[in-house]
């Protein structure tokens, strides 16, 4: 099975240097995806998510960003891909999926030329097929007048429309891995229904596997079949979809699904996680950050050293030991 | 039945200008006849998608946005009429809640000030009394009083959020219009602000119209829900009429999307919002009239009204 893993990172710690010195945002984290696969990355913001994608599509400015580890794109080491090798991979291996589409677009082109200048960097298709391709890519999003539109210009599109256009320019090379950072929470609820649809019968049709990067925690529960829940640049707990929303064990997934006012639309009192996200600087590595904000715990639990993620079920990973004996402050 | 507010057939239309002598040559109409009433001490949710009128209709409310046609009754007495506003106090009893607290907050103020200047305009409170009703309201929201001399900047998206509740409440007014509080913020802080919302909405009796596209939260923060389409109201009910009995089409359609924490049957979810997404496409035209307008709102239950032509009301009534 390993051999035919789209994405293997191990490892991954990436570090900001801010005022001259270089400050951890994500330690240690290990994630693979296989061909067919939604592997969903949930947390707040702040929680490392997207800079853990990031470094997997080589956007990190490394004069000021350090990212050690492995990662493996299709078998090949990209972190020490020279910028124009890049080039080949974006795009070709690794599709990306941006959370605002009217950033990502260029607002001076045609969504047609858009495209064509995704087709051109590579040679997956030729100069003639071009055209083809355009039309093809904007029907598989389920764009409608498809010539029409390859002809306007962002700005004339809507929301959800710019948000395809966005899809079919990261899988217009047929990419096998696909990121997709947030690609739902700028839209409203029935667009985003579409686009989730969309994503998996795309999956469906080139056998891609998919990172969803989300905060959303029913979008999940909709669309992936393994999610990865990170707090403070760390991956706390790692499961198959039904069992993690059905048996939650790290403290902070608890209080993540606990805190979700649409599974609790009767109780008066909506759950609080106590506490805010730490800032970088104030991340402790060494420990679960997350344990400062479940002070009624015993203090020998919340200063556990060195937490290791470990299987606790087959396929189902915890970080540490204070799940076996955490409790919601209200709980006897 | 204290009814507090009644919103009559409000009509918001903008015009759009183009030509060489930029005459108006149409118009965009954000709101387009809204009628539903808010009775003293309830909540009431306003849902719908961007661009479908929503926020238009709680700036109308608060008077921050002039309506074209229509009336807005505050106990009985006609609020469009600026002469009545000073007359009843109308800006004291209803304030409003925004979405950016970043851009609803003077940047330049200090917390006291932002909260006190409410006070100063309509309590009478001199210094002392004002600090310490400031305190007071800091109270309510959770925020320790040595945040009276912060500036906006220096509190987290959250802790802004409540001090926007704490201004709103300075009045202690007898209704709240919150424009998506929470939309901005993450999931364990979303649940605090709303927690907070709800504990102050209970205590002090104020009605509460929240405005928002996340059914989830109205769900947990209202009693009652009115769906708006396209600058018109759809369909209004009770929790249990909208989310157990759904008439309109678009009301399915917007229940069937939201995004449910139910692994073992998303297969079936799924196929179930692509047929009501199907049903919507095709059926459409009956659900709007000619003009692509929703119909007026008819009553089907003393809670529930609904936006259907008498033809397809009869043999699906309750």
């Amino acid at each position: 099975m390993s051999d035919a893993e789209l994405l293997v990172a191990k490892n991954v710690s990436v570090s900001f240097k801010i005022h001259g010195q270089y400050v951890q945002a994500i330690e240690d984290v290990s994630l693979s995806v296989r061909p067919n696969e939604v592997v969903a990355l949930v947390g707040e913001s702040g929680s490392g998510k997207s800079t853990f994608a990031t470094s997997i599509i080589g956007l990190h400015d490394l004069t000021l960003t350090q990212v050690t580890g492995q990662i493996l794109v299709n078998q090949r080491d990209v972190l020490n891909l020279a910028p124009a090798e890049w080039t080949q991979v974006r795009g070709a291996e690794i599709g990306m999926i941006f959370q605002d589409p009217l950033a990502a677009l260029n607002p001076l082109m045609k969504i047609g030329d858009q495209i064509k200048e995704a087709l051109a960097v590579h040679d997956v298709y030729q100069e003639p097929q071009y055209n083809d391709r355009v039309i093809e890519l904007l029907n598989q999003v389920g764009i409608p007048f498809p010539e029409r539109v390859a002809n306007e210009f962002p700005h004339q599109l809507s929301g959800g429309m710019r948000q395809r256009v966005v899809i079919a320019l990261a899988i217009a090379n047929k990419p096998k891995l696909i990121i997709a950072d947030e690609p739902t929470t700028a839209l409203d609820a029935t667009i985003q229904a579409q686009i989730l649809d969309l994503l998996q019968d795309i999956q469906a049709e080139n056998g891609a596997g998919i990172i969803l990067i989300t905060h959303d925690l029913s979008v999940v529960a909709e669309v992936a079949d393994r999610v990865a829940v990170m707090y403070a640049g760390q991956i706390v707990e790692e499961a198959e979809v039904g069992e993690l929303f059905a048996n939650p064990k790290h403290p902070y997934t608890r209080s993540l699904l606990r805190s979700n006012p649409s599974l609790d639309n009767e109780s008066d009192e909506l759950y609080v996680i106590q506490g805010t996200v730490p800032g970088l600087t104030h991340i402790d590595h060494h420990r679960d950050m997350f344990l400062d904000r479940t002070p009624w715990l015993p203090e020998d639990v919340r200063q556990e050293q060195d937490p290791k993620l470990a299987e606790i079920t087959p396929g189902h990973w915890v970080r540490g030991n204070a799940w076996r004996v955490f409790k919601f402050a209200d709980e006897d | 039945m204290s009814e507090l507010l009644r919103v009559e057939n409000v009509k918001v239309h903008y015009p759009i200008r183009s030509g060489f002598f930029n005459r108006v040559t149409d118009y965009v109409y954000a709101a387009d006849g809204v009628s539903f009433s808010i009775e003293a001490g309830k909540t009431y949710g306003l849902i719908g998608e961007s661009g479908s009128g929503k926020s238009t209709i709680g700036k109308a409310i608060v008077g921050l946005e002039p309506i074209t046609s229509g009336h807005i009754y505050f106990q009985g007495v006609d609020m469009t009429d600026a002469k009545n506003r000073a007359h009843v106090n109308y800006n004291k009893d209803v304030q409003m809640i925004f979405q950016d607290s970043m851009s609803s907050l003077n940047p330049r103020k200090t917390v006291f000030d932002i909260i006190a200047e409410p006070l100063r305009n309509f309590s009478g409170l001199k210094e002392d009394g004002l600090a310490q009703e400031v305190r007071h309201l800091l109270d309510i929201v959770g925020l320790p009083a040595e945040t009276m001399y912060q500036f906006p900047f220096q509190f987290s998206g959250g802790q802004r959020q409540r001090i926007g509740i704490a201004r709103a409440v300075a009045t202690k007014p007898k209704l709240i219009v919150a424009d998506e509080p929470v939309s901005a913020l993450d999931l364990s802080v979303q649940a605090q602000v709303l927690n907070y919302m709800k504990r102050i909405q209970k205590d002090y009796g104020i009605a509460f119209l929240f405005i928002s596209h996340d059914l989830g939260v109205v769900r947990h923060m209202t009693e009652n829900l009115a769906i708006m389409h396209a600058g018109r109201l759809v369909e209004i009910g009770s929790r249990d009429d909208i989310f157990n009995h759904a008439q309109h089409l678009y009301t399915k359609r917007l229940l069937a999307a939201i995004p449910e924490i139910d692994v073992p049957n998303r297969a079936k979810n799924r196929a179930h919002r692509k047929a009501i997404e199907q049903e919507f496409q095709d059926q459409k035209s009956a659900y709007y009239d000619a003009d692509g307008r929703a119909f007026p709102l008819v009553a089907v239950s003393e809670t529930h009204q609904v936006a259907l032509p008498e033809s397809m009301l009869e043999g699906e009534g309750f």
